[in-house]
């Protein structure tokens, strides 16, 4: 026998009280001398039997009493077969285990999660209570996401520079990578679930230790992985008796389109597994969440200046005032720096000032910059923190700044002077305390043709300007460069013919099968110069800028910023004015043309300027030439901020990720003959532990000369420290040690997605009709666990309260019928 | 003045130490009760006439009348001849019990004493004599007054002790007293019950008057016993712990057969019988002495 107060068993001793009390009543009768013996004595005789059974009845009605107040106050746990509300055999509870960042609220006594597990050893306790054998899976939805195959992975992450840098624009994990994945191995049960059909013991303590030790993860993830995992495990136990329990916080953010859940519900096997739907949070209450930290410009260097855009979202029902932010930048760029486990970061901290937000309305998110200067290069951390409240993990959110000494632009200028080049170098270097952050090289045309694609990769982005014709090696070069995330910006020369415009409608419009993408460079045809016909009284600008990031800064002005850009000669492209798409006769022309658009035109509708999709990069055509013959545009001051955005923008679809949601893979790629293979990972810091988890990696050869080092869930990951620092959010610093013996470090950021801020929780009402047909019971782990839990123990404290009552009206009829209260009546 | 049967209740008797004067106070008390001498007067007193019948005995005729009427009248006259009253005195160890003012045996002894006085008074002859499983004491019929000091020196140096057996006493007591004679027994009648009616019956056939004070304890009629309780046999070696209450009804149906028994028995021999009370006064004793010894005058 098991009682949940195992102490108060003691008192089943108590028992015995009756008995002693009637022992010592007989001990202590008194004694009388009597006359009349021989009629007692008949009466005794008479009496003898039914008076020894009422006494032996009502003493042990008593001891029953007692012993069954006792079961109930010490909360009889076991043995209680008899009991048993379960009608089948084995009885099968899968838990699925919501551990998303939203679980980590503390609003209540303990956090969500805690209230989850405390339902779950109230499952296994009252499993054990029951009648038949239990089983016990459970599943974290975290794992079943991470394992999913629409999870991304390293092999199938693509090179870094497809995603522009931008924490935000990152989406939870396993959504915006599905794009390009390859099929993966199905995930099965066994290498995901926490326990699996693992049997309940009469304790489950042991059972459940390991499934205790875990925390809630970093990530943004629902049920439905898990409810797939299970759905095979239910087909094949069809002879069990289901019990699925979806143990969960229940916000309205999971909840708003339950399409698919409804339909992994309905569509879940086995004879009408019991559903039960544990709330494990308290309701909405105020919340500030960190939603990103994020550069605002493309170019980042060291010694340039960069700002960072702090946004906080108000995710309460009230109005917040004085919301302090602290800002923290460290800095890795010291060579001599070695990791340090038991410190929050590895690289010198800086507190910045404080960010101050006098006030954030319900539901506002509210943006404010930072400025942040590393004089030398690394991998550097900004990260910015709210002051605590219930949930902690949307309090903090983090980005790296890769910076190096400048960013190298290509500037190729078909002209051996290189004068075309001198409004570029002009405005990306100006010189002087102007630093931009941008290196120039400039080279003639020829040097595309004589380099390799990597040595092209070391450019943030490449201009040419007035090149006649290329080489088709160079023009292979530029498409693999462009093809794999790089930026190409076209300009055309003054002195260009009718036939260099010939050749480049015939060679840059070929695809090239040598190529990783067949999208050719150019998706247009060049008619040839044309130009801008001024008719009287125009007032238009000749230059209109489109909604494009080059253009960024002039938004929003109310007067035109090219009022005095003046073009005269231009070049016309076929049927430009019917658009890209229109003109497409065929899907596969159709989608190369939806890849191209204008981003400025001039006021006759013509297209000036275009970013075509070529790949992962970008290609600009600028259909003019910087030269005064054509335009001014050079001279004018938008000439140099639409510059520095455009080698921004052409360089952001290669520039390192600054961060990304929690439990996204994490990979290092670098060059065996600089780097060492041996990879030491300091995780963020767990909680209550002194030092940061470390995990040791072995790079492994990835292509010529290359190695990579990569840390991902994957179906099987190598530990529990891998798996608990895949599912959390924080810094991971990666050390490396260069063949040269220096140490190197490389600082990835992994934040918590912003959605799981959004307290707001489903009403009932909502969730029975998004569920509408599907048989489930809604509870909260309060009452489960109350319930000892759960009807089990109800149902067995009502009958032992009810075989309680019973038996002392027993006790009392068998006492008034021994005389114990009958009135004494005279003869 | 003093309801004169304040005198009679055991809680005033019991005050009294004294048996000769417990007696007096007690009779003088009853007496001076009373609206009417129930008794008749001494010597040899006319009575009242009656018609002759053939067979009267001619000496009784009263001659005067029949000068004057004619007609054959019987005078009638008291008995000249002093009452021989027996008191029969149950001293066996049953007749110690007793929680109230007074045990059996002194309400017995007392109901004895009084008796002996009155009947002295009437100038009856009394005697008595104290018994439990064999005579202890016998005091022979006397009509002087000295002799109610022996009878009250025998009642107090009486102490109830031994088992009761009736049956032998009263055999002895029939063959000692020859002459009919009314006799007075005082017990509980607990012990033999059955052996003890039959004596009774016997005695009665010997042609003596009996009254019969059947003597018992309020706990013994009521049993008002409610704690564990260890009841040890004043008479026999018969040990019982109960809890009273369980046992009480049977006990009470024992004890009632056990009264009726003894009432038809008594019933059925024409003796007189009377159950009292020790908590009750002692008039209702006397009064039943009176109405059975004016009975037992007029037999004669």
């Amino acid at each position: 026998m098991q009682f949940l107060f195992q102490p108060l068993a003691w008192g089943f001793l108590l028992v015995l009280l009756p008995l002693l009390i009637h022992l010592i009543n007989l001990v202590r009768h008194r004694r009388t001398q009597w006359a009349a013996m021989e009629f007692l004595l008949e009466s005794y005789r008479k009496h003898r039997r039914w008076v020894w059974l009422k006494q032996a009845l009502l003493i042990a009605s008593r001891m029953l009493a007692v012993a069954i107040a006792v079961a109930m106050l010490a909360q009889w746990i076991s043995g209680s077969r008899w009991l048993s509300l379960m009608g089948q055999t084995t009885v099968h509870h899968y838990v699925i285990l919501d551990d998303s960042a939203s679980m980590g609220d503390m609003a209540s006594n303990g956090s969500a999660y805690q209230a989850a597990m405390g339902a779950l050893q109230s499952i296994a306790s009252n499993a054990t209570n029951r009648d038949g054998s239990h089983l016990l899976t459970v599943i974290r939805t975290s794992r079943a996401t991470l394992a999913s195959p629409k999870a991304p992975s390293t092999e199938t992450e693509p090179p870094a520079g497809t995603e522009k840098a931008s924490g935000d624009s990152s989406t939870k994990v396993g959504a915006e990578e599905v794009a390009g994945s390859k099929p993966t191995e199905a995930p099965r049960p066994d290498m995901i679930a926490d326990l699996l059909s693992r049997s309940v013991p009469a304790d489950p303590t042991a059972l459940l230790s390991k499934i205790k030790l875990t925390v809630p993860s970093s990530l943004d993830c629902d049920p439905s992985d898990a409810l797939e995992l299970i759905a095979p495990l239910l087909q094949q136990a069809s002879n069990e008796k289901a019990i699925v329990y979806l143990m969960s916080d229940f916000r309205s953010k999971d909840w708003s389109n339950p399409t698919v859940i409804k339909q992994q519900f309905l569509s879940l096997p086995g004879d009408e597994p019991d559903l039960q739907l544990v709330d494990c949070a308290p309701d909405r209450h105020e919340n500030l969440t960190l939603v990103s930290v994020q550069p605002q410009q493309e170019v980042l260097a060291a010694g340039v200046p960069a700002l960072l855009n702090v946004s906080v979202r108000n995710n309460g029902a009230a109005p917040v005032r004085n919301v302090s932010v602290r800002v923290t930048a460290v800095d890795y760029s010291d060579r001599q720096s070695e990791p340090k486990p038991t410190a929050a970061f590895s690289g010198i901290v800086t507190d910045l000032p404080v960010v101050l937000i006098d006030r954030i309305e319900p539901g506002e998110l509210v943006t404010r910059s930072v400025q942040v200067l590393f004089p030398r290069s690394g991998s550097h951390v900004i990260e910015a923190q709210l002051p605590p409240d219930p949930l902690q993990a949307d309090n903090s959110a983090r980005c790296v700044l890769d910076l190096q000494e400048g960013i190298r632009v290509l500037l190729v200028d078909g002209d051996p002077t290189g004068k075309h080049s001198f409004f570029f170098e002009s405005a990306l270097n100006p010189g002087g305390n102007a630093k931009t952050g941008l290196v120039m090289s400039r080279e003639g045309p020829e040097y595309l043709r004589d380099t390799d694609v990597a040595s092209l990769q070391n450019y943030a982005c490449i201009i040419l300007q007035a090149i006649p014709s290329l080489d088709p090696r160079a023009l292979d070069n530029l498409h693999r460069y462009v093809s794999r995330g790089g930026g190409l910006a076209v300009f055309f020369g003054e002195q260009m013919s009718m036939a260099d415009y010939l050749r480049y409608n015939s060679a840059w419009t070929k695809s090239l099968g040598g190529a990783d993408n067949t999208t050719p460079l150019l998706p247009f045809s060049i008619k040839g110069a044309a130009d801008l016909v001024t008719k009287a009284g125009e007032t238009a600008p000749d230059l209109i800028a489109d909604n494009h990031p080059i253009f960024e800064p002039f938004f929003g002005l109310s007067n035109s910023p090219f009022q005095f850009v003046r073009i005269q000669k231009f070049l016309e492209i076929e049927n430009s004015a019917k658009g890209p798409a229109s003109e497409a006769k065929d899907i596969s022309e159709k989608a190369n043309a939806l890849a191209w658009k204008p981003v400025a035109t001039l006021r006759n509708k013509q297209p000036i300027m275009i970013d075509h999709v070529v790949g992962e990069g970008r290609v600009l055509f600028a259909l003019t030439a910087l030269d005064r013959t054509w335009t001014n545009w050079p001279q004018d001051p938008t000439f140099v901020v639409a510059s520095l955005k455009l080698v921004g923008y052409l360089s952001s679809f290669r520039s390192p990720e600054t961060s990304r949601f929690a439990g996204a893979p994490m990979r290092w790629d670098f060059s065996s003959q600089e780097m060492l293979p041996e990879i030491q990972v300091l995780c963020p810091p767990t909680l209550g532990a002194g030092a940061k988890p470390s995990l040791s990696l072995n790079a492994i050869p990835a292509g010529d000369s290359s190695l990579q080092a990569s840390l991902s869930a994957g179906l099987n990951p190598d530990s529990d420290e891998t798996l608990r620092a895949i599912l959390s959010a924080g810094n991971f610093e990666w050390w490396g040690i260069t063949t040269q013996g220096d140490r190197i470090v490389k600082n990835i950021a992994r934040n918590t997605p912003p959605l799981e801020g959004e307290l707001a929780k489903i009403e009932s009402v909502d969730l029975n009709r998004n569920l509408s047909g599907v048989k489930f019971a809604y509870r909260t782990s309060e009452s489960l666990s109350t319930n000892f839990s759960l009807a089990g123990f109800a149902n067995r404290n009502m009958m032992l309260m009810v075989l309680l009552l019973g038996l002392l009206m027993f006790e009392q009829w068998l006492a008034w019928s021994a005389s114990y209260h009958v009135t004494t009546k005279r003869t | 003045m003093p309801d004169s049967k304040e005198y009679l209740h055991p809680d005033a008797i019991r005050r009294i130490a004294s048996m000769e004067l417990r007696a007096r106070n007690i009779v003088e008390g009853f007496m001076a009760g009373m609206h009417r001498s129930p008794y008749f007067g001494q010597s040899v007193e006319f009575v009242q006439h009656r018609q002759y019948t053939p067979g009267d005995d001619l000496r009784h005729i009263d001659w005067k009348v029949w000068s004057r009427q004619d007609k054959l009248y019987i005078k009638q006259y008291e008995e000249d001849t002093s009452l021989r009253c027996t008191l029969l005195l149950d001293a066996s160890a049953s007749m110690s019990y007793g929680n109230g003012a007074l045990n059996k045996f002194d309400y017995a002894a007392t109901v004895c004493a009084c008796l002996a006085y009155l009947t002295l008074r009437q100038q009856d002859a009394v005697g008595l004599t104290v018994f439990d499983q064999r005579i202890q004491s016998r005091l022979p019929w006397r009509s002087s007054r000295s002799h109610l000091q022996s009878i009250y020196r025998s009642l107090q140096q009486t102490t109830p002790k031994d088992k009761t057996d009736l049956k032998q006493v009263f055999r002895e007591i029939n063959e000692t007293y020859p002459k009919r004679s009314l006799m007075v027994v005082a017990s509980d009648f607990l012990g033999g019950e059955a052996q003890t009616l039959k004596s009774l019956a016997a005695l009665k056939h010997a042609g003596h008057d009996i009254l019969v004070f059947h003597i018992m304890d309020d706990d013994e009629l009521d049993f008002p016993f409610n704690d564990a309780t260890r009841f040890e046999g004043m008479e026999s070696a018969d040990q019982l712990t109960c809890n009273p209450r369980a046992l009480r009804d049977g006990y009470l149906e024992s004890l009632q057969r056990f009264l009726d028994r003894v009432r038809h028995a008594c019933a059925s021999a024409q003796i007189d019988y009377q159950l009292i009370r020790t908590s009750r006064s002692l008039d209702a004793a006397l009064t039943a002495y009176l109405a059975t010894r004016m009975a037992h005058m007029r037999k004669k």
